[in-house]
């Protein structure tokens, strides 16, 4: 029994001592707000560059009709390019506010361009250069 | 002494999971994400949160990670005492002198731990600290916010099961007197496949409580984007795959053992298992609509609650004894702890849900119902609909009881009569929805879509006229071709297209096409496994033919083209039980032509003598099996009496099993990812961020 006790003892300091040590130590680096806000920013231009794959391959194996994909397309541009001048503005260079709307669309297609060289996916005949809305 | 010892490390780790869970919810608080939500919300940037309370809430978090890893070592080691104790049979522990026996093969003996009610439990907690473990390390830098309450919420659930085993079903419970040998493992459990299915089924149910405690984590800290959806889809997955596995073993179980010629017979214990995979189903689905569209959000964390309360609720139903079944562990006092942790983790994720539904509004509505997302809804309101129906049925009997004092039983017809239809529908809607894309799919492109597997479709009815003039096999067989067809074109199409751009053969195209879009063909994969599945079901549902004989040694009997002769009966001495064995010469009726020979046989077990296990014969092809079980014999096997089944297509079931696993697997494979987002941003990011934030 006092083997046991003993035992126990041993095992109970160690663990509690392991588990309270944090409260005692050094903070760890705080995850910040803008932190948060950018990896929120940054999964929703993550999901729109997927939405725009996802419809050249939709359209590209027929399931979309070549009017709703023009529209579609404008749409998930627009949105994805919003995203991008968003978190240039917030998180980019000093002057990324007023970098020009060419630059925005040529990173946009890059973007596309590099998703679609990793993916090897067909290439999309329909989809040209983003036509400002 | 080492058994007072493994108690004792259960109790620490209870101590451990209540203080660990109350450190996550708390430094969730206090954590800055939270506390700056209302910039976040509001787009505005704000600044990054240092104060003392934000200190402390860091602290808290890292406290609670340590607490997961703490308590993850003491339970395994109490684990470890209790399988070291039945490989070395230590009958002063009730629950292996319960659970095995002296001559039990060490196999047996290994997984006589979740043989009984007090060693499934802490089996169940041990899994459910190894995943909590592992997506506190996965997730730990990744997902700073959410990480505390996922914490918080995974130890609290580990919390209710150490307070079971400490309080109501003790695995190191101590018999004053050391008996000689133990009363032996369930005969039924002894069958590879009972060794491996509950493995699987533990693996599932426990590892949804992943997604769960997510989506609380979600509600809590109001982080209610696309973040945590995308986060708990593998997550989902993989606990989702185990869960499908653990229900096609179970059903292999009681096929081979249970003899009575089907796998599945809408048991309350088998439904228990398959209620929180139709629900775990539908959320896999309905999440890909959060994730592309940004709606169907209040409903998303309503599935994942319900997946987790109903894995809950079926291990109540196993563990209390309020329904019988052949799976049931005897009669506990468990029963009324699981009743008080449904009712807080309903009434708790109710109240929360309320509080935060002006969080969960749309982003956008769907545009078409001729859309992928408008055949995902629909295929989601058939699975709630198939789930009420099976809950419904499944505790039909208990209500009945309550009301009226007389207890009237569900059995399979009326499922199948039910839930048959609503199936069925939903195959319809397996085949339609990869044939649309996203938003809106006009009139040519679903003539251009359907043409093809409608006309499979068509085409094979004339044929299938031949099989039978019964319209229920004929429709639910267009309608596995149509499934199957619409597949065939979604990859001919993606290859072709595939191979036009990048001018690789055929096989390359296709292999690529499902290596760099996994989850789009893994689906695919898995949709064409169920449909295996479905053509098992209604061949045995309506093809199935049988005959109950007694055969004298050199008789015969014929049934469905097939001869079957009874050469005799022989006994063999096994470690711990005797088998008796039939033997059958299968020949083919018409030819004569000898088949093969088949062996049912009869375990009876020295422990339990008056529970004769039954080992069905089986000559297994993919057009039919020989299934024949040995009920009884007189006057030493001079003659035996026999049921013999053949049951169309039951192949395609373990087969349709395999390739949903496989699916799983493609699905969940990683891709590879395009350059980060982050390293097109021409500046370094905001302390505390990275990358990876995005996409974990």
């Amino acid at each position: 029994m006092w083997v046991t006790l003993t035992l126990i003892s041993i095992v109970g300091i160690a663990a509690v001592g392991y588990v309270v040590w944090p409260l005692f130590g050094r903070t760890e680096g705080p995850v910040s707000s803008e932190g948060e806000q950018l990896a929120d920013l940054l999964t929703r231009k993550e999901v729109a560059l997927e939405a725009i794959r996802e419809l050249e391959f939709d359209h590209g194996v027929g399931k979309i009709e070549d009017a709703d994909f023009e529209r579609f397309n404008r749409i998930l541009r627009n949105r994805a390019l919003r995203l991008i001048e968003l978190i240039d503005a917030r998180y980019g260079a000093a002057d990324s506010t007023r970098t020009p709307f060419f630059q925005l669309s040529e990173g946009l297609e890059h973007d596309i361009l590099s998703r679609r060289r990793v993916e090897e996916l067909p290439p999309n005949e329909s989809g040209g250069r983003l036509q400002e809305e | 002494m080492i058994f007072d010892f493994a108690y004792l490390t259960l109790v620490l780790a209870l101590v451990l999971s209540a203080f660990g869970a109350a450190a996550g919810f708390w430094g969730g608080r206090l954590v800055p994400g939270v506390a700056s939500q209302g910039t976040a919300a509001s787009g505005q940037n704000g600044p990054t949160v240092r104060n003392p309370s934000a200190a402390w809430g860091h602290r808290l978090t890292a406290s609670s990670f340590h607490s997961i890893y703490a308590v993850c070592a003491l339970v395994g080691i109490s684990a470890a005492v209790l399988w070291y104790g039945l490989l070395t049979d230590q009958f002063q522990i009730t629950y292996i002198w319960n659970s095995s026996e002296r001559t039990l093969p060490t196999f047996y003996k290994f997984a006589a731990i979740w043989g009984g009610q007090a060693g499934s439990l802490l089996f169940w907690t041990l899994l459910l600290s190894l995943f909590t473990t592992a997506a506190a390390l996965t997730f730990r830098a990744s997902q700073g916010t959410l990480m505390p309450y996922v914490n918080g919420t995974l130890l609290a659930i580990i919390l209710f099961f150490l307070v079971l085993l400490v309080f109501s079903a003790n695995p190191f419970e101590q018999i004053g007197v050391v008996p000689s040998d133990g009363r032996g493992l369930n005969p039924l459990l002894q069958n590879y496949w009972m060794v491996i299915h509950p493995v699987m089924l533990y693996l599932g149910w426990v590892g949804l409580s992943i997604p769960f405690a997510f989506a609380v984590a979600a509600l809590l800290s109001r982080r209610l984007d696309r973040r945590w959806v995308r986060t708990v889809r593998r997550w989902t997955l993989i606990p989702w795959m185990f869960l499908s596995a653990g229900i096609i073993m179970g059903s292999q179980w009681a096929y081979m053992e249970l003899g009575w010629g089907g796998y599945w017979a809408w048991d309350p214990v088998e439904n228990a298992s398959f209620l929180p995979w139709l629900t775990a189903t539908a959320f896999l689905h309905s999440i890909i609509i959060q994730e592309q569209r940004g709606i169907l959000k209040v409903w998303n964390v309503t599935l994942i609650w319900l997946t987790f309360t109903l894995v809950i609720l079926g291990t109540f139903t196993t563990r209390s004894g309020i329904l019988s079944s052949v799976h049931s562990f005897a009669q506990s006092p468990v029963g009324p702890y699981f009743l008080v942790f449904l009712a807080v983790i309903t009434v708790g994720f109710l109240l929360l849900l309320y509080q935060r539904l002006p969080f969960l509004q749309g982003e956008n509505e769907i545009d078409s119902i001729s859309s992928r997302e408008g055949a995902f809804l629909a295929n989601n309101w058939l699975f709630a609909g198939i789930a009420f129906v099976v809950l419904w049925g499944t505790f039909y009997p208990m209500f009945s009881e309550i009301l009226t004092g007389e207890r009237i039983s569900v059995a399979a017809p009326w499922f199948n009569r039910v839930a048959g239809p609503l199936f069925l529908l939903l195959f319809v809607l397996m085949g339609v929805g990869p044939l649309l894309g996203w938003r809106r799919t006009g009139a040519n492109a679903l003539r251009r879509q359907f043409t093809w597997p409608l006309a499979a479709a068509l085409i094979s009815v004339p044929f299938l006229l031949f099989t039978s003039r019964n319209i229920f096999p004929i429709v639910g067989f267009s309608v596995c071709i149509f499934v199957a067809a619409t597949i065939v074109q979604e990859f001919v199409r993606g290859a072709t297209a595939r191979r036009r751009s990048r001018g690789e053969p055929l096989p390359a195209a296709l292999w690529g096409l499902i290596r760099r879009n996994g989850r789009r063909y893994g689906g695919y994969v898995i949709h064409f496994g169920i449909v295996l599945i479905g053509v098992a079901i209604i061949g045995n549902e309506f093809y199935q033919s049988t005959t109950h004989v007694t055969l004298s040694e050199g008789d015969t009997v014929e049934l469905s083209g097939y001869t079957l002769k009874y050469v005799g009966l022989e006994s063999e001495q096994k470690s711990n039980h005797t088998e008796i064995r039939a033997t059958l010469n299968v020949s083919d009726a018409s030819s004569g032509r000898p088949l093969s020979k088949i062996f049912p046989r009869r375990n009876i077990y020295e422990k339990t003598p008056d529970q004769p296990t039954s080992e069905v014969g089986l000559r297994m092809t993919p057009a039919e099996d020989v299934y024949v079980i040995l009920n009884g014999w007189e006057g030493d096997g001079k003659s035996a009496t026999f049921t013999v089944y053949i049951n169309p297509l039951t192949m395609w079931m373990w087969v349709g099993g395999l390739l949903v696993v496989l699916g799983t697997l493609v699905s969940v494979w990683p891709h590879p990812q395009p350059a980060r987002a982050s390293q097109e941003l021409t500046s370094p990011m905001p302390e505390g961020a990275t990358a990876g934030q995005a996409t974990a």
